[in-house]
């Protein structure tokens, strides 16, 4: 088993990682040069975080965690939205023109508790996954990417106060924590078996973030002006993502077949036990 | 005006109603997919030589799943609410929404899980989701609809509710609480009973028969339409009972015991009368919590005495 | 009400290890149980505490403007109730849809009835069932997660509210977005704990006689690192309420 957890069958870990940070940062700095692209902008970051942390959980659950895939997904996302809130709320009692430093000492301080836990797990729990620190970090640094596009989406800005007044009075964090645990755990959850292919994998998890960014455009409705641009980008995206995953399941299957009986039990084994029933 | 504990009382007793029904459909709605827990028994046929129809909704946990779609519909249903538009329909608007985005994710699951044990054969049949499809949205539509009806009524102003949270982290909360018990309760009726129907009746799983899950139905192949049949009679209606239950009783320690003080969650200042009011309500809870307790003892007697010792 | 950082702190780490030792409790058999090949609800460790915690999370916040000790009350009994209820419906289902008596295939007999196990075992599996011993454990792991969360609920929404950004509005009672947060915070904390705790049991746990319960105390020292890692954040959150 090489470090990617399983050989072959996996994508150049650099290709997400530089994705997820690069155009999750810059999505996120972008948000306030305008009031209709800069959310948009931002929520397209939160979209490239969430594919980075669905590569980076592809590969440390391949190992077998003992509860399965999804346990690692919300306990990152768990202490990465406090860690993400937390940056936000620094950068807000350094003073205003400290405001830019948020984001990034959020995925930071994110990604530096990851690091502890993971730590914790490695000498404390005794576990025995050698790429677990590695990937912890990752999701965590893309948790906190995602929930901070999200939240600048909606708020039209990555400064604390607003995103306290349209995205944490409403609740709508909470549905944060849930939903970006969803996008970004169910990509290999769902494509989890021995014939996984972490292309296919990927191309589920564009599928989850842009369905994911059309949520927020529609509920952005009531803080953003440009609730229908995120809403509609999203929806396009989920629709060619979600295509080509399903192109690529049946390209894949071992067998597509509209209707009909499994193949090995249409021919002998039916026919005598229709006969049975009519003997008895 | 009508005595506010009776009012109080009267909003529980929806609430519980509400939540019943959402329990029932959440049960049957994990039975239609087949997610959960006993999917791993659907997961793991193909590779004991055991093809099937059955729909593989491995749609992370159940608590996950359900705190979505609730969420999703919680927050929907709040932006509708903004525009003012009238709370029955927004709610409605909320829980459709959420039943669209179900249906993707159940879709997904279904052909990433299928065609990844495509090493043992597993056909993917197309026929198998959509059929499935329907009735996995419209239990959705169901639950979520229910749930954030309860998180609605919770934020109202009246006395005993008031909760300071949202509509949409009231809506996560409980979407991940009705996870949790449709995954505890009812699923073993699907996963410990429908999936080993073959087997004798009154026993548990054996290890040595896992993934010999029974294939076949009255006629032609099972599929999870049979499950969420057989599920209906028994799994989904206790998991509503149990939903409803915790629902009902979680809202005694403010309704009750506002006989004995006014428990007024945002509306109202914290006081002694309130505190003598939530302390009672908590001692009613603690004795609930204790007669389940004996309860569940007496139980556990009536099924050794009916039951007996296995035979060797 | 001010609130010292370092009493924030601790009221978190103290409300994590609380969380991350009330899950050990709770009697978990995951897939195994939910087929009735093994003892305890069926399904997985994390889930089952949380799903009870956001329970408790729930009536402790509607009791948000009293007194702690209240809240924390007003928390465990929430957690213990829904976990009390689900596993007597689970019960019911083993009882009546399995159609097996609640048994554990780990001791000769129950701790607490002294009833005899192994002649109710199905042969071939580890138990099924939720037994007397196994329900108690599990009400007693309610209880303290339901604890543990409120009290980082009720520490961390005083903290807030007497920063200028999270005060209480005049004409109001309760805070909204304090509140909102420090649910959010609690949530999170559930989740942190209680997978650190499901990773230290890995799989499944019958309660406090099952010997996967001695290994608790590295748990509780994992818990109190994270969530007071965690508590820490708290602190850099009330500060966020400073404009």
């Amino acid at each position: 088993m090489s470090e990617n957890g399983r050989g072959p069958n996996s994508v150049d870990k650099r290709k997400p990682l530089a994705l997820g940070i690069v155009g999750g940062l810059i999505g996120i700095y972008l948000t306030p040069i305008n009031p209709i692209i800069g959310p948009l902008l931002a929520a397209l970051g939160a979209v490239c975080g969430i594919v980075w942390g669905a590569d980076a959980i592809a590969r440390v659950a391949s190992y077998g965690l003992g509860t399965g895939v999804p346990s690692i997904g919300y306990m990152s996302l768990a202490f990465s939205l406090v860690g993400a809130l937390s940056g936000l709320s620094v950068a807000v009692y350094l003073g205003t023109s400290y405001t830019w430093i948020g984001p990034v000492l959020g995925v930071v301080l994110a990604m530096i508790v990851g690091a502890i836990v993971a730590g914790l797990g490695l000498t404390v729990l005794k576990m025995k996954i050698p790429i677990l620190m590695r990937c912890t970090i990752e999701l965590a640094g893309a948790a906190s990417i995602s929930v901070l596009g999200f939240s600048a989406a909606i708020a039209g800005s990555y400064a604390m106060p607003n995103i306290l007044h349209s995205v944490i009075i409403p609740g709508y964090i909470a549905l944060f924590f849930i939903l970006n645990t969803m996008a970004i755990q169910h990509p290999f959850n769902a494509c989890l078996g021995p014939n996984e292919n972490r292309t296919r994998t990927l191309k589920l998890a564009f599928s989850t973030a842009f369905i994911a960014m059309a949520i927020t455009g529609v509920i952005a409705m009531p803080f953003s002006s440009a609730w229908y641009v995120i809403a509609i980008v999203g929806a396009i995206g989920w629709f060619v993502s979600i295509t080509s995953f399903i192109q690529a399941s049946k390209d894949e299957a071992a067998l597509v077949k509209w209707t009909g009986w499994w193949p090995h039990e249409e021919g002998e084994d039916f026919d005598k036990e229709v006969k049975e029933i009519k003997e008895a | 005006m009508a005595d506010p504990i009776i009012a109080g009382l009267g909003v529980v007793a929806l609430m519980g109603a509400a939540a019943t029904i959402s329990g029932a459909a959440e049960d049957l709605e994990s039975d239609v997919g087949s997610m959960s827990n006993p999917n791993s028994q659907v997961q793991l046929a193909p590779q004991m030589g055991n093809l099937h129809r059955i729909f593989n909704k491995a749609v992370s946990g159940e608590p996950v799943q359900m705190g979505t779609m609730a969420g999703i519909a919680g927050s929907v249903a709040f932006v509708l609410l903004s525009l003012n538009l009238p709370v029955i329909m927004a709610l409605a608007g909320g829980a459709a929404f959420a039943a669209l985005i179900h249906t993707t994710f159940a879709t997904t699951s279904h052909l990433g899980r299928t065609v990844s044990v495509s090493k043992f054969g597993q056909p993917l049949f197309l026929d198998v989701v959509t059929e499935h499809l329907g009735p996995i949205a419209g239990h959705g539509f169901i639950v979520t609809f229910t749930i954030i009806g309860v998180s609605y009524l919770m934020t109202l102003p009246i006395q005993g509710f008031a909760h300071p949270f949202p509509l949409p982290m009231l809506a996560v909360l409980w979407g991940i609480t009705i996870g949790a018990i449709g995954s505890s309760t009812g699923d073993i009726h699907y996963g410990g009973e429908r999936e080993y129907q073959q087997y004798p009746f009154g026993g548990g799983i054996p290890v040595r028969i896992h993934g010999d899950i029974t294939r076949k139905a009255e006629l032609g192949a099972r599929n999870s339409l049979d499950a969420v049949n057989f599920c209906a009679k028994y799994g989904g209606p206790v998991t509503g009972f149990c939903f409803g239950a915790i629902v009902f009783f979680s809202f005694w320690s403010t309704v009750v015991g506002g006989i004995f003080g006014s428990v007024t969650g945002t509306i109202l200042p914290g006081n002694s009368d309130s505190n003598t009011a939530l302390a009672v309500g908590t001692t009613i809870l603690f004795i609930i919590i204790i007669l389940i307790i004996i309860i569940n003892n007496r139980m556990e007697v009536f099924a050794r005495n009916k039951y007996g010792p296995y035979l060797k | 009400m001010v609130v010292d950082p370092l009493i924030l702190i601790g009221a978190v780490a103290v409300g994590g290890v609380l969380i991350g030792g009330g899950v050990h409790f709770i009697p978990v058999g995951g897939a195994p149980a939910a087929i009735a090949t093994a003892t305890g609800v069926g399904t997985g460790t994390a889930m089952l505490a949380a799903g009870g915690g956001m329970t408790g999370l729930i009536t402790a916040a509607a009791a948000t403007t009293s007194p702690l000790w209240l809240v924390i009350l007003a928390g465990g009994a929430g957690s213990a109730l829904m976990l009390g209820i689900t596993m007597l419906v689970g019960n019911w289902v083993y009882i009546w849809g399995v159609g097996c008596v609640p048994s554990s295939a780990k001791v000769t007999h129950d701790p607490i009835t002294k009833y005899e196990q192994s002649k109710f075992v199905t042969p071939g599996t580890e138990g099924h069932g939720i037994p007397t011993v196994c329900f108690v454990s599990g009400i007693i792991g309610g209880l303290l997660s339901g604890f543990g969360g409120a009290l980082a609920y009720y520490f961390l929404y005083y903290s807030l509210i007497a920063t200028p950004g999270y005060a209480i509005p005049s004409g109001a009672y309760v805070s909204l977005g304090a509140a909102t947060l420090a649910g959010t915070f609690a949530l999170g904390l559930f989740f942190v704990n209680s997978v650190i705790a499901s990773y230290n049991i890995g799989g499944t746990i019958e309660g406090f006689h099952d010997p996967k319960f001695a290994r608790l105390p590295r748990a509780a020292l994992a818990c109190i690192i994270a969530s007071a890692i965690v508590g820490a954040l708290g602190v850099l959150l009330v500060q966020g309420g400073s404009f």
